[in-house]
């Protein structure tokens, strides 16, 4: 196993490095220790981007290590037949509300929606959540078991952290991970497929 | 709630109906869920309501009891990935 020591660098260093060495090997593991928490949270993005395992410890300190195990090819595509995951197609929810009008209607509707999306396959590759639609991802969110669902199935749920803060939700959050407006810019960019629903 | 292969689907004529029995339901602390009435059902407006099989009596008892208003009830299993519909009301 291959180890870095990127303590002290500065971000996006110790992601640049790590995928390095991942881009050396067929498969293996990496273990990066890093002393922040933006740090490993970019590692662990990392991980999940090229759809591999990973492993997280805290030290400490306030130090981290994240070990992330690359899959050869070959078994990396028999875990994408099983998900089955549309890879070009990103659903942004911007809203607690599925549409205008009544919100005792559109609140049913949008959960209505989700539920839907989880019966359907192929499942989108992210849901991107913002505004009141972190509503959704936090506790007491009847949407929350559709999520975990869609989220073990290798959906990527990520929710705008601006807006998380701003409704005071941010230690609610219960499915996927707290993202910010990059990230949410880079899903949408990157994808030829964006359906927007709220 | 539970994901099963074996739970109750109660449809509505109204999406307002729909609501109501929602908030019965919640009152009555019964774990159930609101979503688009499958496709295997047709007689019913676009929402249903999914509910645990363990609770089928209390349902049965509350309907009786002109506390819940529903339509019809069914009773969904899914066997090696084939749904069969049962209507019990």
């Amino acid at each position: 196993m291959k180890e870095i020591d990127a303590r002290g660098l500065e971000c996006p260093k110790p992601v640049i490095l790590t995928k390095n060495e991942l881009d050396k090997i067929e498969e293996g593991k990496v273990k990066t220790t890093v002393d922040n928490e933006v740090a490993r949270e970019n590692l662990i993005k990392l991980a999940t981007s090229i759809n591999a395992n990973y492993e997280v410890e805290s030290l400490e300190g306030g130090l981290f290590t994240v070990t992330i195990e690359k899959k050869s090819i070959e078994a990396k595509n028999t875990t994408k037949k099983m998900v089955e995951v549309d890879e070009n197609f990103v659903i942004a929810i911007q809203s607690e509300h599925m549409g205008r009008g009544d919100d005792k209607l559109a609140k049913i509707l949008i959960k209505s929606f989700i539920y839907t999306v989880r019966e359907t396959k192929p499942y989108p590759n992210t849901m991107v959540f913002f505004n009141s639609g972190v509503k959704l991802t936090v506790e007491g969110s009847e949407v929350l078991d559709d999520l975990k669902a869609l989220e073990e199935a290798g959906v990527e749920i990520i929710s705008c952290g601006t807006c998380l803060d701003y409704f005071n939700l941010k230690d609610k959050l219960s499915v996927g991970n707290i993202s910010n407006m990059y990230t949410i810019y880079e899903k949408i960019r990157n994808s030829t497929n964006v359906v927007t629903i709220g | 709630m539970e994901r099963d292969n074996n739970f109750l689907i109660l449809t509505f004529d109204s999406t307002h109906h729909a609501m109501r029995a929602e908030d019965v339901l919640k009152e009555n602390e019964l774990s159930i869920k609101t979503i688009p009435t499958p496709r295997d059902i047709t007689l019913s407006c676009g929402l249903a309501i999914r509910a645990n099989i363990l609770d089928k009596d209390k349902i049965i008892y509350l309907y009786n009891e002109k506390k819940l208003d529903f339509i019809n009830l069914y009773e969904i299993s899914i066997l090696n990935n084939e749904r069969f519909l049962k209507k019990i009301i």
